[in-house]
């Protein structure tokens, strides 16, 4: 989140702006944003993300053993790479998979799962972002 | 391009530290010979399976070189594990 948001956010909280102010300074923000962004980059191009990061923190008590912290940083060439050596798995072995996944309650067929929907499913993964807040504990994913 | 160091940092309870640089080629080129063997193996079970050897061995060459980059650092209490690949 940007310094300008979060004061905008932190205005809001404080009861100095009105709901329909922050929404409109937001706006105007992003512009700003989008206008400065694109004197950078080429017309229509967004920053690549090069990495999906998983952070799970947890301040108070991490499995009854302290506090803990994990942070993983996968490159997304990683997942792209794997998807091609998915694809090699044998048809026979790609059944036996979807009988177990159908027993189990998870009717997938991945023999329809072709390489290029898994490329365009990690193509979109920058746009993705996960929060769970929870009291003891604090998860985020996503791609930067 | 593979990776070329890989990093590892353990702390335990006491605080002790230990830092470990890993030079991924020359620990490659030392464990060749049993290499060959695995790849020979693998080459073995592909045939089995009716596997394109070259594209198992290509696709397997990529994900080595994609780790670069890859980074996991876990803590807890006082306790620390960081892999660090580049």
């Amino acid at each position: 989140m940007s310094e300008q948001r979060r004061q905008i956010l932190q205005m809001l909280a404080d009861g100095k702006i009105t709901a329909d102010e922050a929404e409109r300074l937001i706006a105007a923000l992003e512009r700003d944003q989008s206008t400065s962004s694109s004197s950078d980059t080429e017309p229509g191009q967004k920053p690549r993300r090069r990495y999906l990061r998983v952070v799970v923190d947890s301040p108070e008590n991490f499995g009854g053993d302290g506090p803990g912290r994990v942070n993983v940083r996968v490159p997304l060439q990683l997942l792209r790479a794997g998807v091609r050596l998915a694809s090699l798995i044998p048809p026979q072995a790609l059944s036996q998979a979807n009988e177990e996944l159908t027993k189990s309650g998870v009717p997938i067929d991945l023999t329809q799962l072709k390489p290029q929907h898994i490329e365009e499913l990690i193509e979109h993964l920058d746009e993705m972002t996960v929060d769970v807040d929870q009291p003891d504990a604090k998860v985020q994913v996503f791609c930067e | 391009m593979m990776p070329q160091v890989v990093s590892v940092r353990v702390r335990n309870e006491r605080g002790r530290r230990v830092r470990l640089w890993i030079p991924v080629l020359p620990v490659l080129l030392l464990l060749s010979p049993v290499l060959l063997l695995v790849l020979a193996s693998a080459a073995i079970a592909c045939l089995l399976w009716r596997i394109n050897p070259i594209r198992a061995l290509y696709a397997s060459w990529r994900l080595l070189c994609a780790l670069r980059g890859t980074r996991i650092e876990i803590e807890q209490n006082r306790t620390a594990v960081l892999v660090n690949i580049r």
